[in-house]
């Protein structure tokens, strides 16, 4: 069953009827990991949040389908939707430190996602160890007592794809995850991620504006611009060769393909 | 040429910290020169950076102004943060943080101070109507253009600058280092970059010192130390380094 499928989505903001999804269609296959690239305000985020079924507030699908590992989710009933995402696609954030409570253990909150993933008490605790270690983590049985601010922001993160992973999802929706963090545990966490995402055989849609890592850990590129899909195709054919003038516009911006201290081109749009 | 800041020998290690942060740290700056300092977390180039402008005492070592003995005067060196959202005040119209160090160094009256900022504005390329905004109203690059902005208000010699955008797009990001080289051309600003993007560093910079627990273990120019690092703290970077260049 393909992790996800999205065909022609659209979605607008009710009070203006602003369209901010135009008519996107992508796939992301079991064991894929698919980057989606672009600016702020292209629609990326936007894209995760309804593949999930958790448009904000003030938004609506005005056409279009999803579908999450053969689930189609238009129409499925709030506990169906809650069941989904529990089990069948996960989520991780962009700041770990907003996503683990402050005040819990690192083991409690661990326990809670393994309860929600049908884990059996007696088992939890070995199992949180097991996830923690296959996160190349130090001393897991230390870290099931600390709380997250005694963590290091790179800990923090494989602490959260531990968790995303607890169950087995077929789909992993990984929202500007290394954004926060610094080179050497970007290119750690980076390389976890893809590695867990092959290993249980999940589809990764991995949403960033970094396109050195979605360059260096992606089997597929999307890039995305104004609400529209602009660019699909491997790294090397999006990255060498693009064919569209807004992919070509935002690999322009990339300081390593300018002369130094020149002026980088820009277009419109955001300052 | 006699240096615009020169530090020489310093150190800084807080309560309780198994080593220092800053363990004796000598470097200068020229009158217009970019230097980048690279490093990874917790290598200690924010607190050099904070050091450099005043932000920050040393335990040990020394600073020199333009060859006198001492810190830098008021404004003469700027610092502008690294998130632009949480380093400007959220309830204060932008006219109000744009000016407030320069209200500082001298009285201003109301009128002058909302003339200044609009002068400020219309050097970070903004329009001067944002003035009556307020921080939660721009996007993420016009914050960081207002903090500049705010730097540039005492007319400083030295911009010192810590990861100004990392927290920004790529097209955002293009702007505000557009922005940084115009302003080194048109006012021959000093500025330090702290970052850890091997990529902006090397765009920007005259200069660059790679730091590691605590020390400058490699300098030179940019492309040729970069393309291939002495030091195990620079191999390191330039390794971990995910170009998205083919």
């Amino acid at each position: 069953m393909t992790p996800l499928v999205i065909s022609n989505l659209t979605v607008c903001r009710r009070a203006d009827g602003r369209v901010l999804i135009d008519g996107l269609s992508l796939s992301v296959a079991a064991g894929e990991v698919v980057g989606l690239v672009g600016e702020s305000g292209s629609g990326k985020s936007l894209t995760a949040m309804a593949a999930i079924g958790m448009l904000p507030a003030g938004l609506q699908q005005e056409a279009g389908s999803i579908m999450v590992a053969g689930v189609p989710l238009g129409g499925l009933a709030t506990a169906a939707l809650r069941q989904l995402r529990q089990r069948t696609v996960s989520l991780i954030f962009q700041d770990p430190m907003t996503a683990l409570c402050p005040t819990r253990r690192i083991g409690a909150q661990l326990a809670d996602v393994l309860a929600v993933a049908g884990c059996p008490r007696t088992d939890r605790v070995a199992r949180a160890m097991a996830l923690l270690a296959d996160m190349h983590l130090p001393d897991p049985a230390m870290l099931l007592r600390r709380y997250p601010h005694q963590l290091s922001g790179g800990q923090r993160q494989r602490v959260l794809i531990a968790m995303a992973f607890s169950a087995s999802p077929a789909l992993v929706l990984a929202d500007e995850v290394t954004t926060a963090l610094d080179v050497s545990a970007r290119a750690q966490v980076l390389r976890l991620l893809v590695e867990r995402a092959r290993q249980m055989g999940s589809g990764l849609l991995f949403i960033t504006h970094d396109l050195g890592a979605a360059r260096h850990c992606c089997d597929r590129i999307l890039v995305m611009a104004g609400g529209r899909l602009v660019e699909n195709g491997p790294a090397a054919q999006v990255f060498g060769q693009p064919a569209s003038p807004e992919a070509r516009q935002l690999l322009a911006a990339l300081p390593e393909r300018a002369v130094p201290r020149q002026p980088l081109p820009v277009g419109g749009g955001l300052q | 040429m006699t240096a615009l800041l020169a530090a020489r020998d310093l150190r800084w290690q807080p309560a309780g910290a198994k080593a220092p942060i800053v363990d004796g740290v000598s470097l200068a700056i020229s009158p217009g020169e970019f230097v980048g300092i690279l490093g990874g977390s917790g290598c200690g180039k924010t607190s050099l950076s904070r050091m450099l402008a005043g932000l920050r005492r040393p335990d040990a070592g020394t600073l020199a102004w333009k060859g006198a003995a001492g810190s830098p005067p008021r404004g003469a060196v700027s610092f502008v943060f690294q998130d632009p959202f949480t380093s400007l005040n959220p309830r204060k119209p932008l006219w109000w943080s744009l000016t407030e160090a320069a209200a500082l160094a001298a009285p201003l009256t109301a009128a002058a101070r909302r003339s200044l900022a609009d002068e400020l504005l219309v050097q970070v390329g903004l329009p001067p109507d944002h003035a009556t905004r307020f921080p939660h109203q721009l996007s993420g690059g016009q914050r960081q253009r207002i903090a500049i902005g705010r730097a540039l208000a005492t007319q400083p010699e030295l911009l010192i600058l810590d990861e100004p955008t990392s927290a920004l797009d790529l097209s955002v990001q293009a702007r505000i280092l557009n922005l940084l080289l115009s302003l080194q051309a048109s006012r021959n600003i000093a500025m330090v970059m702290v970052s850890h993007d091997i990529a902006v560093i090397r765009h920007m910079a005259h200069r660059v010192l790679v730091m590691d627990a605590g020390r400058i273990v490699e300098s030179g120019e940019p492309t040729a130390l970069l393309a291939a690092p002495r030091s195990t703290a620079g191999a390191r970077l330039v390794a971990n380094f995910l170009s998205a260049d083919i």
